[in-house]
């Protein structure tokens, strides 16, 4: 007994000894916790929010930025000169020069050629049969053609010289209120990517000559992705191992669209336990954790001195999802009698305690639009729970009466253990199918809810739990399902905004059936303000807030979504990490010049 | 001996192969669609046609069933194990990594679990029925009680939260480059994982080798040894551990095909990037060629450590005749 506890004890003292043998962090490094990457590096290959951190840092030199406030400005840094024309056929060029000072963080320089050859490259069908995807020259005159392989060259677009190209937008696209993300690219190492390549330029366009871009396309999506050591952000890829990136300082890096260079020397983002994260980096082994939207984390790291928290309002909500075209939610009248179902102020309490907010249509907190109209958005219904406005609302359905199809359906007769249902004509049930994903505790919530207050509406309400692979194929690709297998009518999921805030592809109904309106929205009022927000020019911003404005209060009451939450986001970090002021645009990778240690 | 290795080589192949059978049928009867859940949310209706179209061609998905599983089969033999739709690169190279960080943990694991269990497990029955055996029989009771997880969160939050004395997980950094404090990190990282799994592991090795020194105690000849006078750690250990080696060797062996299984739970919990924790994210995310493959690996593992145990068996107990 005595040896074996003696060997244990050595065992224990051993480990004690490992203590502070690890490497020293200085204030040079800044060591990021996140759940895992998957080492995709290069965009086209999956959306991991983790690998994306890392290529916001090792990528730039776009010929736009988008600024901490959400604005897409032309990159100075970057651009010398931007001049746009229209043609007789209305397609808009825009040319630009670019500094002849960029560089790749292997020295050499960046030329237009590069920025050709990023348009080329992602836009190729070869691309795509390599595994990527991507959205890169779209807009642009000839993308179509090129995207399938008709033709080998991109007519819209063409290199003038070294430091001057220029591209295309097909008339057919404008005007449109974003129209600069048509003209947002940035540049690829081509003498990397395909060595020997060049780029050909004649009257029907450009083309990467000089390479087999079959060969050349998959050898990049076999390896070089993983591993992207050459570019021009403000931070070099150096390794990716166990689950840990590692990057360091671009000495070549000219700066950001306002100038700032990085004051990091290395900044390592590495796969922490979620459930142990904050406790990192109160102990200090990691610098930072961000994005933390559980109450009680959050409550921790603020009783650390040493911790310092910093929150900003998520560009995106989470919300009861409902298909349009399906079942009783087909009817206006069901959705908002579903929002009046439900104590919003609850889920919130319970679900992220209390660190959110409330939202009454498709807005964030942090829109420029919201702030020009905050007043009149405000004022939109907010909708709480009310047993009788939502009974008034169904009275006005088909599902107004009893088991019988002809005896008027009594609300006060309605009980918790739904015995009394409403019924339309035919008796048929008001039945709303609900699918919410496993482990979740808004799932919980909505179920705890809706299973409590639909029957007191006369509404039987059943909730099916699945995974996350389940919920896209019922909500997303619900029109592919067969005959019968449709069966779900609501939804609880998150959505996010982008900064080009464009709602046609999610509720025109020119994308009824498809996954981009997967609400399957179909009102002409709706197709109006969202196609007319769009046709604006880029300058016409006080009448895109206009009809923006209109687009809210179309969508608060055609109610495709019942809007449940929006996240208070909390980046917690070490109080040596200095000058994280992230915002609803800008995560800490996107202001990573802005950051340093002390 | 030779005979005897060769039949169970060929009886073997329609085991390997029904084994192949049925993990192709497991996947495609489970529900979801892998290609969908390696594209771009961003892309537009008639861009993600095209990409999920390229897709599925490129993954082999257009093919019927039985061509899926020859090509799939075929690709096996020839060390291809195709590609993962999580990691969206070869199954091969997205497992390379996990499974040489496994190993590495379950070397330590073995070490100190044969460290520990030998000895006390001999102790236990040498001094059977008294203190020493009972106090280790209700430890083993009770690390035989407790899940996993339990023990690796009770670790974390004692060891690493309260007392702050190791990192509650991760992997170490290479960052400073790979000198000895690289190293050493290694052993700072990996001993709360490695712990947990010593822990989880103690009791049943314990338990088996205290009854096979039992088995050997009884034996005639220890009392002949014992009549004879020899002296008593002689008895132990020249003449009952070197018979009680004989049922423990199995346990040897499969410690040794042991290596290559990640433990799931607690790789996770330590967010230790070993091939248990791969293997629970690929069946998260359905990331099926790379959850059939390790399935496949491991049933291939089991059936060779059985077939090695058997033919040790006869070769280290000259009584047991292979036939």
């Amino acid at each position: 007994m005595r040896k074996s506890l003696l060997l244990l004890l050595s065992v224990a003292l051993v480990l004690v000894a490992l203590v502070g043998c690890g490497p020293k962090v200085d204030t040079k490094t800044l060591i990021v916790g996140s759940p895992e990457l998957s080492g995709n590096f290069i965009p086209g290959f999956g959306n991991n929010a983790y690998d994306v951190w890392v290529r916001n840092m090792i990528l730039g030199h776009s010929t736009y930025a988008t600024t901490p406030a959400g604005e897409i400005v032309l990159d100075e840094t970057v651009v010398k000169n931007l001049t746009t024309e229209v043609d007789d056929a209305g397609n808009k060029t825009y040319t630009f020069t670019i500094h002849d000072d960029l560089k790749w963080n292997d020295g050499s320089p960046i030329t237009a050629a590069d920025y050709v050859f990023y348009i080329l490259w992602y836009a190729s069908p070869q691309w795509v049969e390599a595994g990527a995807s991507s959205t890169v020259g779209e807009g642009l005159v000839g993308y179509r053609a090129y995207y399938s392989g008709q033709v080998d060259r991109f007519k819209g677009v063409k290199l003038i010289d070294d430091y001057t190209f220029s591209v295309t937008i097909d008339a057919a696209e404008l005007p449109y209120f974003y129209e600069t993300v048509y003209a947002s690219f940035m540049p690829l190492p081509m003498a990397v990517w395909a060595p020997g390549a060049t780029i050909d330029q004649n009257e029907d366009g450009a083309k990467i000559a000089g390479i087999d871009l079959k060969e050349a396309t998959a050898a990049i999506a076999a390896g070089y992705r993983f591993a992207p050591t050459v570019s021009c952000g403000p931070f070099k890829f150096v390794s990716y191992e166990n689950n840990a990136v590692t990057l360091v300082k671009n000495e070549h890096f000219k700066g950001t669209y306002d100038g700032k260079k990085p004051k990091l020397e290395t900044v390592i983002i590495r796969s922490v336990n979620q459930a142990t994260d904050v406790d990192q980096v109160i102990n200090g082994e990691i610098d930072m954790v961000t994005g933390v939207i559980q109450g009680e984390k959050i409550e921790k790291a603020k009783a650390d001195k040493n911790t310092v928290t910093h929150w900003y309002a998520r560009n995106g909500f989470g919300g009861f999802f409902m298909h349009c075209d399906f079942g009783p939610t087909a009817v206006k009248e069901v959705r908002h009698a579903l929002a009046y179902l439900m104590d919003r102020d609850e889920i919130i309490k319970n679900v992220l305690g209390g660190y959110g907010s409330v939202t009454n249509g498709h807005y964030g907190l942090a829109q420029w639009m919201y702030q020009e109209n905050k007043a009149e958005i405000d004022a939109l219904p907010h909708f709480s729970r009310d047993i009788a406005k939502a009974n008034e609302l169904l009275d006005q359905t088909e599902w107004r009466f009893e088991a019988d199809g002809v005896t008027p359906f009594d609300p006060s007769k309605a009980n918790a253990e739904g015995t009394y249902i409403r019924h339309n004509s035919k008796g048929e049930k008001l039945v709303i199918n609900h699918f919410g994903t496993e482990d979740n505790t808004v799932t919980d919530n909505v179920e705890l809810q809706l299973k409590a207050n639909a029957p007191l509406a006369g509404i039987e309400f059943t909730l099916t739990r699945g995974d996350f692979d389940a919920l896209l194929s019922h909500y997303y690709y619900a029109y592919e399902l067969p005959e019968g297998e449709r069966k779900y009518h609501t939804f609880n999921l998150a959505s996010n905004f982008s900064v080009a805030y464009d709602p046609y592809y999610s509720f025109h109904s020119d994308w009824l059936g498809t996954w981009m309106n997967a609400n399957q929205v179909n009102d002409p009022e709706i197709d109006r303000l969202t196609k007319a927000m769009r046709s604006l020019e880029p300058t016409q911003r006080e009448e895109y807030s206009k009809l923006w404005l209109e687009f809210q209060k179309a969508y608060a009451d055609y109610l495709p979504t019942i809007p449940l939450y929006s996240n208070q986001y909390y980046d917690i970090f070490s109080k040596h990490v200095k000058g994280m002021n992230t915002t609803p645009f800008a995560d800490w990778s996107d202001i990573i010049c802005d950051i340093y240690k002390e | 001996m030779l005979r005897y290795i060769i039949r169970r080589i060929l009886s073997l192949i329609p085991v390997i192969i029904l084994i192949t059978i049925m993990l192709f049928a497991l996947l495609k009867m489970m529900p979801g669609d892998p290609v969908r859940m390696m594209l771009n949310p961003g892309l537009k209706a008639e861009h993600y046609q095209a990409a999920y179209e390229a897709m599925k061609i490129k993954l082999g998905l257009d093919k019927s069933y039985p061509e899926q599983y020859l090509r799939w089969i075929g690709n096996t033999l020839q060390g291809e194990l195709g590609w993962s739709t999580l990691h969206n690169r070869p199954v091969k190279d997205a497992i390379k990594e996990p499974l040489k960080n496994t190993i590495i943990l379950n070397i330590f694991v073995i070490i100190l679990e044969l460290a520990i269990t030998l000895p006390v497990g001999i102790k236990m029955a040498v001094k059977r029925g008294k203190f020493y055996d009972n106090a280790w029989q209700v430890f083993s009771l009770i690390t035989y009680s407790m899940p996993s997880f339990f023990v690796a969160l009770t670790l974390i939050f004692t060891i690493a939260i309260r007392l702050r004395l190791l990192p509650p997980g991760g992997m170490p950094l290479t960052v400073y480059g790979k000198d000895l404090a690289y190293y050493l990190s290694w052993l700072k990282y990996m001993a709360l994982p490695v712990l947990t799994l010593t822990i989880i592991s103690l009791a049943g090795t314990i338990r088996y080798v205290r009854n096979a020194m039992i088995d050997a105690l009884n034996q005639d000849y220890i009392r002949t040894a014992r009549s004879k006078g020899l002296a008593e750690k002689v008895v132990i250990y020249s003449h009952a551990f070197r018979n009680a080696l004989i049922p423990i060797s199995t346990i040897v062996i499969g410690a040794i095909f042991s290596l290559f299984y990640g433990s799931a739970i607690t790789e996770t919990v330590f967010a230790w990037n070993g091939i248990g924790h791969v293997l629970v994210k690929a069946l998260n995310n359905r990331d099926f060629m790379l959850v059939i493959s390790m399935n496949l690996f491991f049933a291939m593992l089991s059936i060779v450590a059985n077939f090695v145990a058997d033919i040790t068996y006869g070769l280290v107990d000259p009584r047991i005749k292979l036939e």
